[in-house]
């Protein structure tokens, strides 16, 4: 059975009724949930890292380290992003998911969005303030 | 080895920065002479650091980022700019340049930015 694990930045304690973390790079952690044939098979969470100017990769580094294969972000910047397009990570855009489960069920239906550049805050797009990293 | 590239139109503006970087024996540092040859050497080679002058003949310090991270993400950013830090980082938001350096840096900047590049690569 082939199983994906998707990560959503959470505020604290993380779960399927936590609220998104707002901030992908500054969340208080990582839920990362297990999904195979169409259903969630597990809930799990994942501590973040420290954040520090520049280190924009380190949580890319994380959560491919953990075996993340698809992000759900409400905002990022551009190189986050392309360091996830880079190391494999799929990253879909929360589409206004306000919780967790919200946003898993979101990627069940296939109405969340791949995350472009034209989502990504700050200088990296020009896109609106959605979030930074 | 650190392995960085400044990308610089202005070696002379640049000369005691460059030094600086020089001296330090665990560096290793090419120079750039375009946005064109920078793009180039994070192609060729995956830098740990590329220092963008201000003045590229080729392109804008901050667009030159955008490439850049098209290319490798993995790859440091520093930009020289004038802009003070506050209008600095509402310009550059969201692309994860390591810092702003002054119009002519020297000494004491190098030193800086080989610190903060210590402590992103987790090596500081």
């Amino acid at each position: 059975m082939q199983s994906t694990i998707v990560a959503i930045p959470s505020t604290h304690p993380g779960g399927l009724e936590a609220p998104l973390g707002a901030h992908f790079g500054h969340c208080d952690l990582y839920t990362l949930v297990k999904i195979a044939e169409g259903k969630v098979m597990e809930v799990t969470t994942l501590p973040n890292v420290p954040h520090q100017q520049g280190g924009c990769l380190a949580p890319v580094n994380h959560l491919a380290q953990n075996g993340v294969q698809v992000l759900i972000a409400g905002g990022m910047g551009m190189r986050p992003l392309m360091g996830f397009n880079q190391v494999g990570i799929d990253v879909l855009y929360g589409n206004g998911a306000q919780t967790v489960r919200q946003a898993v069920e979101g990627l069940l239906k296939g109405t969340l969005p791949r995350f472009t550049t034209e989502f990504t805050c700050g200088g990296g797009g020009g896109a609106p303030q959605m979030g930074k990293v | 080895m650190l392995h960085i590239v400044l990308a610089t139109a202005r070696p002379e503006a640049m000369q005691a920065f460059a030094a600086a970087l020089s001296s330090n024996p665990e560096v290793n540092l090419q120079q750039a002479n375009s946005g064109a040859e920078a793009l180039e050497a994070a192609r060729a080679s995956a830098p740990h650091l590329v220092i963008i002058d201000a003045n590229l003949p080729d392109t804008a310090p901050l667009d030159l980022v955008q490439k850049l991270l098209m290319v490798n993400a993995m790859v440091n950013t520093a930009v020289v700019s004038p802009l003070s830090d506050d209008e600095f980082h509402e310009a550059s938001e969201g692309l994860g340049i390591l810092g702003r350096l002054p119009t002519e840096p020297g000494m004491e900047a190098a030193s800086d930015l080989l610190h903060k590049l210590k402590m992103v690569l987790g090596v500081g």
